[in-house]
């Protein structure tokens, strides 16, 4: 029983985690129907960022926002310079391309300025766990899951009730109509990516205290970021948070129980079973519908 | 007519000279493949160092095949084997290289060794796998021991020294990996210790908490982690000690670099591992090596930038000992038939091409970086 609870802790904290990277994605998607490959350089970016405001003395805690605001800076950098020249309505295979073409260069850029080395990032809630019950919790991983939800949650109101949220909703639907509803399509089409890539940045910031900073630190996150969004729903903020949940759990439980070899099969079978049943993933239909 | 003539044989006699000379001049360019950039970039920077002061040292002395400089020429292996064989292709094909220095990992390197095998000569710097020298090529050495020495010395003195009842082992699944694990059972067979629960991890897992509750479910008196890759190696420790850690704790031999333990923030310290290499103590050529890097560097040497040292120092000795920086044949046979001095000792090689080198060493994590505990000498 107490192995039980354990892996449903481990699963919830875990499935947290890959929220809060799969939802800067799955906005960029939704909004623009970008596939942004250079996600995962953005997350570095973030962790970068952090380290380097840490290093100037800032408390970690206060450089969080401040990272996601670098991050979102350079990100709309990026966006004037490139992404909107190149990608806005030129469908996904362009976008594939030219993402993964940043990517490299965010990394590339990382080796050469800083180096290849991990830099660990400290956080004050250090290496400790809480022990409750006798279970073990992290308190990073709390720390990181009590923000994911606050993201998220707000995120996902702020999209329903504010105007900009849902001009951003309108331009995610059908550019050429909120276009000639009067919205103005380029500013929303950068704000949706700067918050996409901030989304990044902030999750890069707070899982760097766990795993280091180094150039292609989220190269291994972003893999799973996309099984979460295809699993939830592209372009679905609940999808994100429901998929990542799922595959958070289901890889605690199958690494603890069955086997640990074959996880990392286990999020894709779970998206090949779940666009057999429902193409438009967990909540992807359900959320364009509503739209 | 005699005018004519002796102009004519002065200016072939000249151009003869010149061409003669040029020749004398020309480099031996040799290829290194390092992962540069990807997840063990460090390992690329530290070989990349190692590499270049051997050749500083090498050309400094007046170069080797009667007067000929050596140059460098990189590719990047970026950490996966696809962009490892091409990179050895390239360097082969476009590249004008007279021999391959390449391999850390040793997956990477057994890919490489297919597309190297009786074209080129290869000299795997780091990789330690024993299936590099199992293909059978007859111009490819290994500068590093291969794992099964590593391991057997280290696994013995788990066994008998720190005497764990049991042990849990979690690696990533390479092929490295394999052969420690192999070894192991191997070792704790008819031993009085048992080996409770293996996980095999990919190489993308991200987080490590659930592999470790299995771990702790099982309750061993040890756990001894394989995992060759920095950044990950400092997070499963660092979630290990989250957990509550284990009364005994090892690491895979070969791997414990500081890029792990700097950024394993504490988490590593009291860990077991082992190594060909350790800066503390060093005398005689090993010491004039330290100094000669952290002159060169302004940092301290580890076991990547030694052996990355040792294959260009070996690659060009055995280019002037055969006078020939092409016949591979003659090339694999004074390798093998001769003692090769590095700051470790002098290094022989097998039939097969694996290096003996003279001493191993015992670690254990102690602040940012390993103290000696213990020297064995390699049988």
């Amino acid at each position: 029983m107490d192995l039980f609870v354990q892996t449903v802790i481990n699963g919830l904290i875990l499935g947290s985690g890959y929220a809060l990277v799969a939802v800067g994605l799955t906005i960029i998607f939704g909004t623009l129907h970008i596939v942004n490959f250079a996600h995962g350089a953005f997350f570095a970016l973030g962790a970068y960022a952090v380290l380097t405001l840490q290093n100037f003395g800032v408390p970690y805690l206060l450089a969080i926002p401040l990272a996601a605001i670098v991050v979102a800076v350079i990100g709309y950098a990026l966006e004037l310079s490139i992404v909107r020249r190149a990608l806005y309505d030129r469908g996904e295979h362009g976008s594939i391309i030219i993402t993964f073409a940043i990517s490299q260069a965010i990394v590339s850029a990382i080796i050469l300025v800083i180096g290849p080395d991990p830099i660990p990032v400290k956080s004050p809630f250090g290496q400790t766990a809480m022990s409750v019950f006798s279970y073990f919790i992290s308190a990073q991983r709390l720390f990181i899951a009590g923000t994911a939800l606050v993201v998220l949650v707000g995120f996902g109101l702020w999209l329903r009730n504010s105007t900009k949220g849902q001009q951003i909703l309108a331009v995610s639907q059908n550019a050429k109509g909120a276009l000639y509803s009067g919205i103005n399509v380029p500013l929303i089409r950068s704000l949706s990516f700067i918050l996409g890539v901030a989304a990044a940045g902030l999750a890069g910031s707070l899982l760097a205290p766990l795993i280091s900073a180094f150039p292609t630190m989220g190269d291994a996150n972003v893999t799973i970021a996309f099984t979460v969004v295809i699993l939830g729903g592209l372009g679905s903020i609940g999808g994100a948070l429901l998929g990542a949940l799922v595959i958070g759990l289901s890889n605690a439980f199958f690494e603890t129980y069955v086997s640990v070899s074959w996880t990392p099969a286990l999020g894709w079978i779970l998206v090949i079973l779940v666009l057999l049943l429902w193409p438009q993933g967990l909540l992807g239909k359900a959320q364009l519908n509503r739209h | 007519m005699r005018f004519w003539t002796k102009t004519t044989a002065t200016i072939l006699a000249s151009a003869l000279t010149m061409s003669a000379s040029a020749f004398a001049a020309d480099p031996v360019r040799i290829g290194m493949v390092l992962p540069l950039t990807g997840p063990t970039a460090g390992y690329g920077k530290d070989g990349k160092m190692g590499a270049e002061l051997a050749v500083e040292e090498i050309n400094k002395a007046g170069g080797i095949l009667g007067g000929r400089q050596i140059e460098l020429v990189f590719d990047d292996e970026k950490g996966t084997p696809q962009e490892g064989v091409a990179a050895v292709q390239k360097l082969m094909t476009q590249g004008k290289v007279k021999a391959i220095v390449a391999g850390m990992n040793s997956s990477i390197t057994l890919a490489q060794a297919a597309i190297t095998k009786n074209k080129i000569l290869h000299i795997v710097p780091g990789a330690q796998a024993d299936a590099i020298t199992e293909q059978g090529s007859q111009w490819l050495f290994q500068i590093n021991n291969n794992s099964t020495t590593n391991s057997t010395i280290f696994h013995n003195y788990l066994v008998n020294s720190i005497k764990p009842k049991t042990i849990a082992y979690m690696g990533e699944n390479t092929e490295f990996n394999k052969a420690v694990l192999q070894n192991l059972q191997k070792i704790l067979e008819g031993s009085g210790t048992k080996l409770v629960e293996i996980a095999n991890y990919d190489g993308t897992t991200t987080d490590f908490t659930s592999i470790i509750t299995r771990l702790k479910a099982a309750n061993p008196e040890m756990i001894y982690v394989v995992d060759a890759y920095p950044a990950r190696t400092a997070q499963i420790w660092k979630q290990i000690r989250q957990q509550g850690g284990f009364p005994k704790e090892a690491h895979a031999t070969g791997t414990v670099q500081t890029s792990a333990i700097i950024p394993a923030e504490g988490a590593m310290e009291g860990v077991i591992t082992g190594d060909i290499f350790i800066a503390e103590g060093a005398t005689g050529a090993m010491a004039n090596f330290i100094k000669a890097f952290e002159a060169k560097h302004k940092v301290e040497p580890n076991k990547v930038s030694l052996v990355s040292y040792e294959a260009i120092k070996v690659v060009a000795a055995a280019m002037d000992k055969a006078k020939t920086d092409n016949n591979y044949d003659l090339l694999a046979k004074t390798i093998r038939g001769n003692a090769w001095p590095s700051p470790r000792g002098n290094l022989t090689f097998s039939e097969i091409g694996r290096s003996k080198s003279p001493y191993f060493y015992i670690h254990v994590v102690k602040g940012n970086n390993v103290a000696l505990r213990e020297t064995f000498e390699v049988k």
